[in-house]
């Protein structure tokens, strides 16, 4: 029967092909495209490979060339062998094509009318692995793939696309395209032959095309370093020239020859600027082969200008595309430089040196680069210009941001189990206190700026740890989405606003447990990894929680509301398939959180075994009637900022991928909805008292779904990018469109607070309010606080919800009040006093705090004291009994009663001094030494695995690009 | 699953939960918003404290010196037993000029007169008791008659007054302690029936000094007023205040000493009233409050039942409810009023009693109770009074409530002979009254219904109940009433 499709002649190009090369043969042979005659052209091996190619394809012609040429040279061989093909296939000798990877290309080129036609690229070994779906270059002729190293193929590149070039182990090229641009350049022996071909090809107006239907596998044994390079590939230049040598030069000889007159003399001097900075830098840095390296390019190029003059003519003649519509498909600025700025800022300047590795990002994502820079830099400006007057100023004491003691005075109370708490009790030192302490004695002493880096850092590295979660999306758009919506909602800042450390605690750290918790999971697109691996996980994850709960307890929750949401999430979208998935999932908090425990042990011992325990972890209960509603949760908006219609829109951008999402995309927004749903849930019976004595705040809760929403609207973004093509247009592209219009309204509240230079934050606080009592006293004295749990400054205890109260040594409240405890020393006996005055049981309170040193009451009404007119912090109102109770005591005189709070002095006979002794320096040195050493340990188990990565010899740059093989 | 499957599943799950926390919350809020509020309890300020409190106080003003025409005498009565021991502190104008310790016997009383500690026109009294279950009252009279009334066991920033007059031949007097150690600021507000809203400048700013007591004579400057509420309001500091009003003249007047009130409350009962032929019972119901007030109004009679009134209140006014303009209360037959406030808005409710008789302690002004509560004391009938003329018990629930009134004697509360324990009806008085005369005739010996005036008596109820005890020599019943006080 007679066929109908087009004559293709495949060139098979052999050196000394290696075991891999009957495979290659076999898959050649297994070819459907019924019109296929194959050329093999053995340029020099050793061994006679013509039987091998009979064994497995004995209608093939076989050619041996005597010597090696190089790849292009020998397929060149082709020019004069071949009449009457519509189409030459050139292939290296240890690829192995589909079956129909043939058929697929030659589909492609007629329907894309494209001139060459480039497979997907996999790993040999690896199928699951890609190499290369079509190249770029920059405008210097630096290759850039278009896939990540090891990327796995999820379907993500499976468009057809035009490409700048096509890799040349599997090209499919139009005979008489190939004819006209007279083959490969023969002065390229190999790395680059194809990008000149398809550079040359692009001038003479042909399209080239990556049709990733057409998969092939390609051992690039020659790029892998599995076959050295041979003596003869750059003759008289020895074997000193490597394969970076080669790709440089190569490079530079292809841009030389391609751009027209005004191109070039645009383009060369800043490829020669860029090339001499790259050389004293190699030279700065004692990397003499890199520079080398460059300067045997340019040797090279120079030496070969009459060729070159000759080559630029032929190119000129067979001109049909200006430099300026070629340059479409190019990537913009420099792909080496970046690289370079990239990898420095990641990996400090040693690192770069060592293990460059050129993979840039492919051309569209390239082609926003700029943007998204400026969008990097817009945010950190934003962020920056909304904290100017806290990185400035002082912060006001209100809430939990109190003032922080000296780094002495912290080591000294972690080291000797003492704590002033409650007028002095011994315990397990807080481990906080040694973090902040050894933080502290870093940072010179200043606490002032201790307290900004520990405050106001929390949201830098909050949006760290979502660009870390959000990697996982590859996707740089998805990503700078998630990002950019977990710092415009509102919650980090209504934290600050609010005074609530543990909120920004939780901020900072709930994407980071995502990450781990994600990766853990081995759910795709995460690799499901070793009992080892996830033993890692599993520490790291410990560690991670030991640190956030460490400043705040109630960050111990953390893990198994973001692991609730994650498995119940898996369960909707997976089914019984992610039984498997949601036991990872279970062990790894489990174990993550015995982890933590361990690592803060004794103090988490003595706190879990104390009556408090769920006070010291979750802190009082505020009043059940201040509980936020449900609408406020939603907007995760618990303050100022958040309390706006404006709030809403993060939650329509976030339902963009249950809208659009397919694959691993949408089972991944299921698990994310889930997962702020889970979190929207218990903040929602945190608030409302339903989860008993576990109080655990608001705030605390809201991270994960804050974290949950964010990487939600990043997953819209990698659907947008991926899935969205496959729909028709219809009303899902405008779904797409209200979600960028959602982010864009979403983020106005925040936008708008950044105005004011301190995210709403009160401009005082109370250590105005209280700095005259140390004036009118003698030290030390006792300041009993008593209000709702949520304005006391410093650390409480409750009496009852909506009532707790803290003391303070000398006035205000310090950081070392937050971590209450096992011991609230002698705390508990001022409060039965109080409760005495309350219950209508005494008139005389202020004779009975005089027992235990309390000069003054103080009852917070509100979050900081208001300046009507002015400011309007936070109210929330004690009970009404309170100040009718302290009205009637005959022994507490009224000294302030405006401005949202009130002093009552104690006019008793006979107080007492307020503080406990303080033990001796190292009274009990077991304690913080034993924590010393458990996170001696954890830190040395993590360090092995991370000292043996970086041991292990670094992938040379000229390996990575693989611009050809063989 | 495909992925349309699970699209569809997860939308569904998203919006179920999404919708169904909302209206959860919605439910929650709701019925927080309009959770039932607990019936009114009587309002600290008459409360005693637990006897086995660390320590209490009392503050007692209206009262004069020696030289001021009403001279006071403070009533401890003492509900434990063991004896407490305290400090009684009179502060005058100028501020504190004595103190006396003082032992209140067990199960007993201890009267007390300021005018024997420091000199002055006007005194007010602190006292500090080393425990609880001590009620402390004080009396006053003068030739117009006599009246009594509880000390406040609180200091506010705010009191109010219903009712007031200042009309010819009246004299109303506001005084004014506080017990704190710094200096209060007061502005009297008053609000007339005739005048509307008053704030004459010379009771504005009024200074109230630490420790002391300052007195304003309403006459001054807002005479002529039939009825006026008045409103005191602490710019700066918390005290105590209490109005005196005198009436008429010796012939045909009366004396009344009334502590104000420091919170509006929901709920006001007067155990027992009599719409007497001939004499005139008012009550003045004022709303302090910016909203309007709906007062219902419960009648409760010895036989037979009464509709409820309704009373509308306007914000930051008064209304009278004049008895004999009501036909369905009779005439010359006691009964019960309960002032209910619909909503959340509070009002105060005075009453006043004109008798037909001319003699002294023909008029009086009584505040009601701010709610009921299951025992309750009174102390005996103080000085000048002569006896009881009644006790009244109205049971304030809806269910039948048993009443067992016993008297404080040394041996303890003992169940007064002969009254036994009585039932009393939703809404009914029962008025149990005394032998006339018992007080007098001296009748000794054992707790029989000659006890009631003459011993402090504690009532005990099943349920909320209010009480009321009439004192002799009255001209009508409600002129002079015993003040009562919640126990614990």
């Amino acid at each position: 029967m007679e066929t109908m499709v087009p004559p293709v002649v495949l060139v098979l190009v052999t050196c000394d092909p290696g075991p891999a090369f009957d495979e290659t043969l076999c898959a050649l042979a297994a070819q459907d495209y019924p019109e296929l005659s194959v050329l093999v052209l053995d340029a020099g091996s050793a061994l006679d490979p013509t039987h091998r190619v009979a064994a497995a394809l004995p209608g093939a012609y076989v050619r041996r060339l005597g010597e090696n040429r190089g790849f292009g040279s020998s397929a060149n061989e082709a020019l004069s062998m071949v009449e009457g093909a519509a189409y030459l296939l050139l292939c290296h000798d240890d690829v192995a094509p589909d079956p129909n990877a043939l058929h697929l290309l030659v589909e492609e080129a007629y329907r894309s009318n494209a001139g060459i036609v480039a497979p997907k690229v996999v790993s040999w070994d690896d199928p699951d692995r890609l190499l290369h779906v079509g190249m770029v270059v920059d405008k210097g002729g630096a290759v850039v793939d278009r896939v990540q190293t090891g990327e796995i193929d999820h379907g993500q590149h499976d468009s057809v696309r035009d490409v700048f070039f096509a890799p040349g182990g599997f090209m499919l090229v139009r005979a008489d395209l190939f004819t006209e641009l007279g083959g490969f350049d023969s002065l390229v022996f190999g790395m680059g032959e194809d990008l000149d071909l398809c550079w040359r090809a692009q001038l003479a107006g042909a399209r080239v095309v990556v049709a990733p239907a057409a998969r092939v596998r390609h051992l690039e044994q020659l790029a892998s370093g599995r076959r050295p390079v041979p003596a003869c590939i750059s003759p008289g230049e020895g074997t000193g020239v490597t394969l970076q040598g080669l790709q440089r030069r190569h490079e530079l000889h292809a841009a030389l020859k391609a751009y027209g007159p005004l191109h070039l003399v645009r383009v060369v001097p800043q490829i020669v600027v860029l090339a001499w900075a790259e050389v004293i830098v190699a030279i700065a840095t004692g990397n003499r082969q890199r520079a080398t390296t460059v300067l045997h390019a340019w040797r090279w190029n120079l030496a070969r200008l009459g060729n070159l003059r000759t080559q630029r003519a032929a190119v000129a003649s067979s001109r049909r595309l200006s430099d300026a519509e070629v340059r479409r498909l190019q990537v913009h600025g420099s792909a080496r430089l970046t690289a370079y700025i990239r990898r420095t800022v990641a990996h400090g300047l040693s690192a770069h040196l060592d293990a460059e590795v050129m993979r840039p990002d492919p051309p569209k994502r390239r082609e926003s680069d700029a943007m998204r820079v400026a969008a990097w830099v817009a945010v950190a400006i934003v962020v920056l210009f909304g904290s100017w007057q806290l990185l400035t100023g002082a912060f006001p004491v209100m809430g939990q941001i109190v003032p922080i003691p000296t780094w002495s005075t912290m080591l000294h109370d972690f080291v000797s189990g003492w704590t002033p708490v409650g007028g002095g009790a011994v315990q397990p030192g807080p481990p906080a206190l040694g973090f902040l302490g050894v933080a502290g004695m870093v940072l010179f002493g200043s606490v002032g700026l201790l307290q900004k880096v520990v405050v106001l850092g929390c949201i830098p590295v909050g949006a760290l740890g979502m660009a870390r979660a959000a990697s996982s999306l590859r996707s740089r758009r998805a990503t700078l989405a998630a990002v950019v919506v977990y710092l415009a909602v509102p919650l980090a800042y209504d934290s600050l606003a609010t005074g609530r450390w543990d909120g920004l605690l939780a901020y900072a750290a709930g994407p980071w447990l995502l990450v781990c918790l994600n990766r853990a999971s081995g759910l795709e697109p995460f690799a499901p990894g070793t009992a080892s691996a996830l033993s890692r996980r599993v520490l790291i994850l410990g560690v991670v929680q030991a640190l956030g709960a460490s400043m705040a307890p109630s960050l111990l929750v953390l893990a198994p509301v973001f692991g609730l949401g994650l498995a119940v999430g898996t369960g909707l979208a997976d089914g019984r398939n992610g039984w498997r998935a949601v036991k990872r999932i279970v062990v790894t908090v489990a174990g993550s959180s015995a982890v933590a425990l361990a690592l803060l042990a004794p103090w988490s011992i003595a706190l879990l075994a104390g009556r408090g325990r769920w006070i010291a972890l979750g802190g009082p209960v505020p009043s059940p009637g201040s509980a936020p509603g449900w609408g406020t949760l939603l907007r995760l908006g618990i303050g100022p900022i958040g309390d706006t219609p404006l709030a809403w829109a993060f939650l329509v951008a976030a339902a963009l991928p249950l809208v659009i999402g397919g694959r691993w995309r949408l089972k991944w927004a299921i698990r994310m909805w889930s997962v702020a749903i889970v979190a929207l849930l218990a903040a929602w019976s945190a608030g409302h008292g339903w989860l008993g004595s576990l109080a655990v705040p608001v705030p605390v809760l809201l991270a994960p779904a804050a974290a949950g929403l964010a990487l939600a609207v990043g997953l819209g973004v990698s659907a947008f990018e991926s899935d969205l093509s496959a729909y028709r247009f219809g009303w899902r592209q405008g779904a797409a469109l209200v979600a960028v219009v959602a982010v864009i309204v979403g983020s106005l509240p925040v936008l708008t607070a950044a105005v004011g230079g301190r995210w709403g934050v009160a401009p005082s606080g109370y250590e105005e309010a209280v700095s005259w009592m140390s004036h009118a006293s003698p030290s030390p004295f006792g300041v009993l606080w008593l209000g709702d749990p949520r304005v006391i400054p410093g650390g409480s205890w409750p009496i009852q919800p909506g009532l707790s109260y803290g003391v303070s040594e000398d006035g205000l409240p310090g950081v070392t009040g937050l971590w209450p405890g096992s011991s609230s020393g002698q705390a508990p006996v001022l409060a039965a006093d109080v409760g005495l005055a309350r219950g209508d049981q005494t008139v005389r309170l202020g004779r009975l705090l005089a027992r235990n040193g309390v000069r003054y009451v103080v009852v917070a009404e509100s979050l900081t004291p208001a300046v009507p007119g002015y400011d309007s912090p936070v109210v929330s109102d004690p009970p009404a009994d309170l100040l009718v109770a302290l009205q009637r005591q005959t022994d507490l005189r009224h000294v302030i009663g405006q401005g949202g709070y009130d002093v009552y002095a104690n006019t008793a006979p006979g107080i007492r001094s307020f503080v406990s002794p303080t033990p001796p320096l190292g009274a009990r040195w077991i304690e913080p030494a034993a924590e010393v050493a458990a996170w001696v340990v954890a830190l040395g188990l993590l360090w092995a695995p991370l000292r043996r990565r970086r041991d292990r010899p670094a992938v040379p740059l000229e390996l990575v690009p693989e611009l050809s093989a063989a | 699953m495909n992925d349309a499957a699970r699209r569809a599943a997860a939308i569904t799950m998203v919006v179920a939960a999404l919708t169904g926390a909302g209206i959860v919350d919605h439910l929650v809020t709701e019925r927080r918003a309009g959770a039932v509020t607990p019936p009114a309890t009587a309002i600290p300020a008459i409360r005693v404290s637990q006897p086995a409190a660390e320590s209490s106080g009392w503050y007692c003003v209206g009262g004069t010196g020696a030289s001021g025409g009403a001279p006071a005498t403070i009533v401890l009565t003492n509900t434990t037993d063991r004896m407490v021991t305290g400090m009684v502190t009179v502060a005058t104008v100028g501020g504190v000029t004595g103190t006396r310790p003082v032992t209140v016997p067990a199960e007993g009383q201890l009267s007390v007169v300021p005018a024997q500690i420091a000199s002055g026109t006007w005194l007010a009294a602190k006292v500090v008791l080393d425990g609880g279950g001590v009620a402390v009252s004080q009396s006053v009279a003068d030739p117009l008659g006599w009246s009594a009334a509880p000390c406040s066991a609180e200091t506010a920033p705010q009191w109010w007054f219903a009712d007031g007059s200042t009309a010819p031949g009246n004299a109303l007097q506001l005084s004014l302690f506080n017990p704190g150690s710094t200096d209060a600021v007061v502005d009297v507000t008053l609000l007339t029936s005739d005048a509307g809203r008053l704030q004459p400048p010379a009771y504005q700013g009024v200074s109230v000094p630490a420790g002391g007591v300052a007195s304003v004579n309403l006459v001054d400057h807002a005479s002529g007023h039939a009825s006026m509420a008045t409103e005191v309001t602490a710019l700066r500091g918390s005290i105590v205040a209490a109005q005196l009003q005198g009436f008429g003249q010796a012939a045909f007047g009366g004396l009344s000493l009334n502590i104000g009130a420091p919170s509006p409350s929901r709920q006001w009962a007067f155990a027992q009233s009599t719409s007497v032929s001939g004499g005139s019972v008012v009550f003045h119901v004022f709303n302090p409050s910016t909203k309007a007030a709906r007062v219902r109004v419960d009648l409760g009679l010895e036989q037979g039942t009464a509709d409820p009134l309704s009373l509308t209140v306007p914000a930051r006014s008064t209304t009278a409810l004049v008895t004999a303009q009501q036909s369905r209360i009779p005439a010359n037959m006691p009964f019960a009023v309960t002032f209910s406030s619909e909503g959340k808005v509070g009002v105060v409710v005075e009453r006043q009693v004109v008798s037909p008789r001319a003699a002294a302690s023909a008029a009086g002004e009584s505040s009601g109770l701010p709610g009921g509560a299951r025992r309750w004391l009174v102390p005996a009938v103080p000085p000048p009074g002569t006896g009881a003329a009644s006790l009244a018990v109205a049971d304030l629930g809806a269910k039948p409530v048993t009443v067992t009134v016993s008297a404080l004697t040394v041996a303890g509360p003992e169940p007064i002979a002969g009254l036994g324990s009585r039932v009393v009806g939703p809404r009914q008085p029962l008025v149990l009254a005394a032998p006339a005369g018992a007080l007098s005739a001296g009748a000794s010996g054992g707790a029989s219904a000659a006890s009631i005036g003459r011993a402090a008596l504690v009532v005990t109820a099943s349920g909320p109940v209010a009480i009321e005890l009439d004192g002799y020599p009255v001209g009508s019943p409600g002129v002079t009433v015993v003040p009562a006080f919640a126990l614990s």
